[in-house]
């Protein structure tokens, strides 16, 4: 892994479109402002390790369709 | 287009095309199924529910729903980038569904996972899974709480 260090306002340039800016810095919380492509899916690495985990939870659910259509009942027919 | 037999999870054998209006692929695969990129999309008889099941993994299927059964106002942005990656021309070929969470022997606390939805093009047959920080709706939205709402 690439290490660089860089202060509040200086900006870090991945290939020629993306641009990472320190925007503040307060105290154990940093703000960053990523300037990128509408191409480029940007988001938290946490939201990507909670679907991924959800996922796999879901992937282990295995019921009878019938006892999972009863909480539809209300709404069915 | 040859016939092809399938081993699945809640159908037993079925028999399929790989051109079949309900195969899809999901070229990233899931989060967590990276390397699983066919499903095939089969509705349960009689439910609101379906079945995305893998063509690849037979013991890998997912139960759905289509998020508008669950809040009727459910929306969220579809970015260019997968507009671009599913070859979306318009709204009408848009299907949204949610991947349900049915905890052992507890089909009551149902979840649905209506943060990251599955989008699929039903004309390319291409889908993915939506992850975006714009979506602010609960990865775990009990699917109960509509009926205890009446």
């Amino acid at each position: 892994m690439l290490v660089l260090t860089r202060k509040r306002n200086e900006s870090i340039m991945i290939g020629d479109d993306i641009k990472i800016t320190i925007v503040d810095v307060k105290g154990d919380q940093i703000k960053i402002g990523i300037d990128a492509p509408k191409s480029v899916t940007v988001h938290r690495e946490e939201i990507y390790l909670e679907i991924k985990a959800e996922n796999k939870l879901a992937a282990e659910s295995n019921v009878k369709v019938t006892d999972l259509s009863d909480l539809f009942s209300n709404e069915e027919n | 287009m040859e016939q092809l037999k399938l081993q699945t999870k809640f159908f037993g054998e079925i028999a399929y095309t790989d051109d079949d209006a309900c195969v899809f692929t999901f070229e990233k695969g899931l989060p967590g199924f990276e390397e699983l990129k066919k499903f095939i999309w089969l509705p349960f008889e009689n439910s609101l529910f379906s079945c995305l099941q893998s063509i690849d993994e037979k013991n890998v299927a997912f139960f759905t729903i289509s998020p508008f059964k669950l809040i009727s106002d459910y929306e969220f942005d579809i970015d260019d980038a997968v507009v671009d990656e599913l070859k979306i021309t318009k709204a009408e070929e848009v299907l949204t569904l949610a991947i349900l969470t049915i905890p052992e022997g507890k089909p009551e606390k149902t979840t649905a996972n209506l943060q990251a939805p599955l989008v699929i093009n039903i004309e390319s047959r291409l889908g993915t899974q939506v992850v975006s920080p714009t979506i602010m709706y609960p990865i775990k939205y009990p699917v109960q709480q509509k009926k205890a709402q009446k």
